[in-house]
């Protein structure tokens, strides 16, 4: 699969995970910040895929792992959210 | 045009920036323009079946409100129920029963040429009328008062997020809705955002995506392996939740950015333990459309054991018959209207059978046994629904039990489930799950989730969705399966 095995589209995957896991658990305006340099870096993705001819199928699948990671981060952070909400109710 | 295209996408932010900046007494004139606009880009001719429909139900309302005598109201109820179902079933119904007649002519040794009609199907036919007929029959029952502004209530009908494939609204749901002055809400608008992102998603990324492998297998009957037809149902089963629930997202996310809410069609019906609570968290409008004006009125559970279960598989023919005119559907839903005899007739001992051996209903181990078991269930009967005729269908049943066919390995390479497919597959199914639960918490939680307090998630999945449309512009033609119905 090219996306993960030429350097540059690997890079950029791996980027822009990174920057969602800073973006869910860094506050305020940082978080914001970091989520518009990743919207410039996902629509940068778009030419950088057209650039080294990926398949249709692999640049779905490129978009797919930023979207799936971004959530599941979302997600862990709810619940941790959850979690600590239902502590707190306890030791009351 | 539909939601998955470049038109709509021109469409509904014009129509949604001319909500709020019209003065108040041009907004539902412009709704009803614009819904009507909507419709005329599938079929312009048809329109005037929808107007007709509307047209006839409104003054029937009318006439059915006004009169003291009961037997005039009831002539123009009947009068109205048989007009708006002679005209679905013209369209839908006619090459069917044509069709249906010669075979059986033919089965008893006779002979007779098949009468079809080149008829082009009303998209939203089936929706369009359930909904104008609740409105007439709640009217005969004095539960709504009929609107007296015909072009108002033609706005009722004629709705364009929900007209072409639902939910079906009741009157006194929508139009209070509709006479309402909605102000811009932030909050509307995000939730409303985050509905027809999902909606997208769904659509797109999974039910798109998914068709490719089920239909690889479906039309293809032939040399369809035991594995294969098992993969293949139990993708259609995602693929169609996510059409028909990715079209009812966008439809209450465009309602919603408006300030109108739309009635929930789905409740993670996947995770239900049961046939019969399946069918309260599948295609809702439908279900309760059914119960609220053919099975109530048939007796629904308050008459002896016989009667009740003759009025369940009732309801289910019908559902099925609503859902297509083929035989597939009919046996779609006669297979659902067993499941539900079945277990109404076994539900004390299966009860008892868990008191005796010292489970409780509750228990993780029970509540997931009964969710596998009954997502089979639905998924065996979805084999009816997705085959493109009954001789498929039985040709598909016997592949599948009787094991015949490639191993898995090729199996996933004949339908085309190479290790990029598998991965965005599971991946996006994946994602799915964890949004749904993420827009339950941010509910729950008075918009406390990531998804509300980080509006930039908004902005950042709209791009990466413009991103894939670029990437996918060839496919974005393709069609939501409920528009058929």
């Amino acid at each position: 699969m090219i996306i993960f095995t030429n350097p540059l589209l690997l890079a950029a995957i791996i980027v822009a995970c990174v920057l969602h896991g800073l973006a869910i658990f860094l506050p305020g305006i940082l978080s914001k910040v970091i989520n518009y340099v990743n919207i410039g870096l996902h629509i940068a993705s778009l030419a950088l895929l057209m650039w080294q001819r990926a398949e249709v199928d692999e640049a779905l699948l490129f978009y797919v792992v930023s979207i799936f990671v971004y959530t599941a981060l979302a997600f862990a952070q709810q619940e941790l959210c959850r979690a600590k909400a239902s502590d707190k109710e306890d030791e009351v | 045009m539909t939601f998955n295209s470049w038109e709509f996408l021109l469409f509904y932010p014009i129509v949604a920036l001319l909500y709020f900046l019209l003065p108040r007494k041009l907004v539902w004139p412009m709704l009803l323009i614009a819904s009507y606009f909507f419709y005329m880009c599938y079929q312009t001719e048809l329109v005037v079946l929808i107007f007709g429909t509307t047209l006839i139900s409104w003054i029937a309302s009318n006439i059915i409100h006004r009169s003291k005598n009961r037997a005039v109201r009831r002539f123009w109820l009947t009068a109205t129920l048989l007009i708006c179902f002679g005209v679905l079933f013209f369209y839908k119904y006619f090459n069917f029963l044509s069709g249906s007649v010669t075979g059986l002519i033919a089965l008893f040794g006779g002979q007779a040429s098949s009468f079809e009609l080149n008829l082009l199907l009303p998209v939203g036919i089936s929706f369009y009328t359930f909904q104008t007929l609740s409105y007439v029959i709640d009217v005969y029952r004095g539960d709504v008062e009929p609107e007296r502004n015909f072009f108002f209530y033609a706005l009722f009908v004629s709705f364009f997020p929900q007209l072409v494939a639902g939910p079906i609204e009741r009157p006194n749901n929508l139009i209070p809705q509709l006479r309402e002055r909605h102000r811009w809400s932030n909050e509307n608008a995000v939730k409303g955002a985050k509905h027809m992102l999902v909606g997208f998603f769904k659509k797109i990324c999974v039910a798109d995506l998914i068709s490719v492998y089920v239909n690889a297998v479906f039309n293809n009957v032939e040399a369809a392996s035991a594995i294969g037809i098992l993969i293949a149902t139990m993708l259609f089963a995602v693929q169609i939740y996510c059409d028909f629930s990715g079209y009812t997202d966008i439809a209450i996310g465009c309602a919603r950015v408006m300030g109108i809410r739309l009635m929930k069609n789905f409740d993670h019906p996947y995770l239900a333990t049961s046939i019969k609570e399946f069918w309260s968290r599948w295609h809702i409008s439908l279900s309760t459309w059914f119960k609220d004006y053919l099975y109530f009125p048939l007796g629904g559970s308050r008459c002896a054991r016989p009667r009740h279960l003759m009025n369940l598989l009732i309801v289910f023919l019908v559902s099925g018959l609503w859902h297509g005119a083929a035989w597939t559907f009919v046996i779609w839903g006669a297979i659902h209207g067993i499941y539900q005899i079945v277990g109404v007739l076994t539900i004390k001992k299966r009860n008892a059978l868990l008191a005796k051996v010292g489970l409780s209903e509750k228990s993780l181990g029970v509540v997931w046994t009964r969710r596998v078991v009954t997502f089979l269930l639905v998924c065996f009967a979805w084999l009816f629904f997705r085959a493109n005729s009954m001789g498929e269908a039985t040709v598909l049943l016997g592949r599948l039990f009787s094991g015949q066919g490639e191993g898995l390995s090729q199996t996933l390479a004949t339908m085309g489930l190479d290790a990029v497919a598998i991965l965005t597959t599971m991946l996006s199914i994946l994602t799915l799950i964890m949004i749904d639960k993420l827009l339950v918490y941010g509910d729950e939680a008075d918009g406390s989730s990531v998804l509300t307090k980080n509006g930039s998630f908004v902005y950042f999945v709209w791009i990466v969705m413009f991103c894939w449309m670029l990437l996918l512009a060839n496919d974005m033609t393709s069609t939501f399966i409920y528009f058929q119905f």
